[in-house]
């Protein structure tokens, strides 16, 4: 194991080919350690869970080494999902499975054991006194519910590529994680609240707005990954 | 039919029945769950009714589980979420309480009182191996996805016009002596 000064010194690169070698399921795909495959192809590899919520509960893998599904190129996500509908639909037929839960755990907090990205395909039965998938119903306040509304929605389009006409509130989004690309945006968009640009002006406004886009999430992103790099060590 | 004209998830997708509408194309449509388990509880459903994934046809899954990464996305940075759980409930016995099929999206922070930790079983190897043959079998067939069809319409039209024009040129040849 590298000491934690060589760790602080390592580019994202070499992190992430770290964090492959020390990757058991890394190990699994690649064939060093054994395992039951269901299914592979290219892309995914579907596995027997050794520890299994029921009968039948299989993982899914994405070959590639990625730690939580933002990160996830829309292709392999999409490639993904079907094999789980396919795989859901074998359950089904193979084992007489009488529904079938399709669960993702996306970072420690919601779950996540392992810093590789799976999604699970659960066989179920009426009997089986599995609770966890019953969603509990919470009250909460109505203005809350709204708020939240409003705030997905506008990111949603904005990750859309979509214009909202709902204006962004500028006082009550959360406080993020400072850096420059996200400061920059907040600028851009006061500054075209202010004044109505010439055509020319605005497009390269957009474009350094879609460059900052781009850029945003990945900085965010980095943040959850290392809240899971520092987790690691502890378990 | 009856299927869908009782259904309440169709009635909102029509517009009979409000809800928290979070985003909607031409396939699919995102809103807060009306009986939401924590703050940013999001469902994303086709708009067509299905009741169970099998059902659905893979381009329309494909197309789903992009929005899901999208709303998952979006969860982190807006709500500030430190995880998401994605959830299907396929089937009664998997929890599944509408019959409209859909995509749970679940914002996960510290303490949320929320859990979904199951206990592992312990099955023997044979266990293991037979269930391993049986999945195994029936995957065999997996990996050839369905596209998503032109639609037909416009291709009727476009038939139409060559018939018409087809038409014309043969009883112009008729004219000629």
């Amino acid at each position: 194991m590298a000491t934690e000064e060589e760790l602080a010194n390592m580019s994202p690169e070499q992190l992430q080919e770290l964090q492959k070698q020390n990757c058991i399921f890394c190990h699994i795909i690649s064939g060093k350690v054994a395992s039951k495959k269901i299914y592979e192809d290219d892309k995914v590899l579907a596995i027997l869970d050794i520890n299994p919520a029921n009968p039948g509960h299989i993982l899914l893998l994405i070959k590639k080494h990625y730690q939580i599904m933002p990160q996830i190129p829309d292709d392999e996500i999409s490639h993904m999902f079907m094999v789980a509908k396919a795989i859901s639909h074998a359950c089904l037929k193979a084992l007489k499975a009488q529904g079938t839960n399709i669960f993702i755990a996306n970072g420690m907090v919601a779950g996540q054991k392992a810093p590789h990205f799976m999604l699970h395909v659960i066989p179920r039965a009426n009997v089986d006194g599995i609770k966890i998938f019953d969603l509990p119903e919470k009250d909460i306040p109505d203005d809350v519910l709204e708020q939240i509304r409003a705030g997905l929605t506008n990111k949603i389009n904005e990750l859309s590529g979509i214009k909202t006409e709902e204006p962004v509130v500028l006082d009550k989004k959360p406080e993020k994680i400072g850096s420059k690309a996200e400061k920059e945006i907040d600028e851009d968009k006061k500054l075209q609240k202010k004044e109505e640009p010439t055509k020319e002006k605005n497009q390269k406004k957009t474009k350094k707005k879609k460059d900052n886009k781009r850029k945003k999430p990945e900085i965010y992103l980095d943040e959850i990954s290392n809240l899971m790099i520092e987790n690691e060590p502890k378990k | 039919m009856s299927q869908k004209n009782n259904c309440g998830f169709c009635q909102i997708i029509t517009k009979k029945k409000d809800a928290k509408r979070i985003f909607e194309d031409e396939k699919a449509l995102a809103i807060l769950s009306p009986n939401p388990c924590c703050a940013g509880h999001i469902l994303l459903m086709p708009k067509e009714h299905f009741s169970i994934i099998e059902q659905v046809p893979d381009y329309l899954i494909a197309h789903l589980s992009k929005l899901t990464n999208k709303i998952s996305m979006a969860v982190f940075e807006v709500l500030q979420a430190k995880g998401t759980n994605i959830l299907i409930q396929n089937g009664v016995a998997a929890g599944q309480k509408t019959n409209h099929f859909m995509i749970h999206i679940i914002a996960r922070k510290e303490n949320d009182s929320l859990d979904f930790q199951w206990q592992p079983k312990q099955l023997n190897q044979e266990e293991m191996s037979t269930i391993e043959l049986k999945l195994k079998e029936e995957s065999k067939g997996i990996g050839d996805f369905e596209k998503e069809e032109k639609k037909p319409v416009k291709i009727d039209k476009e038939i139409e016009k060559i018939d018409k024009e087809e038409n014309y040129l043969i009883k112009q040849l008729d004219r000629i002596p």
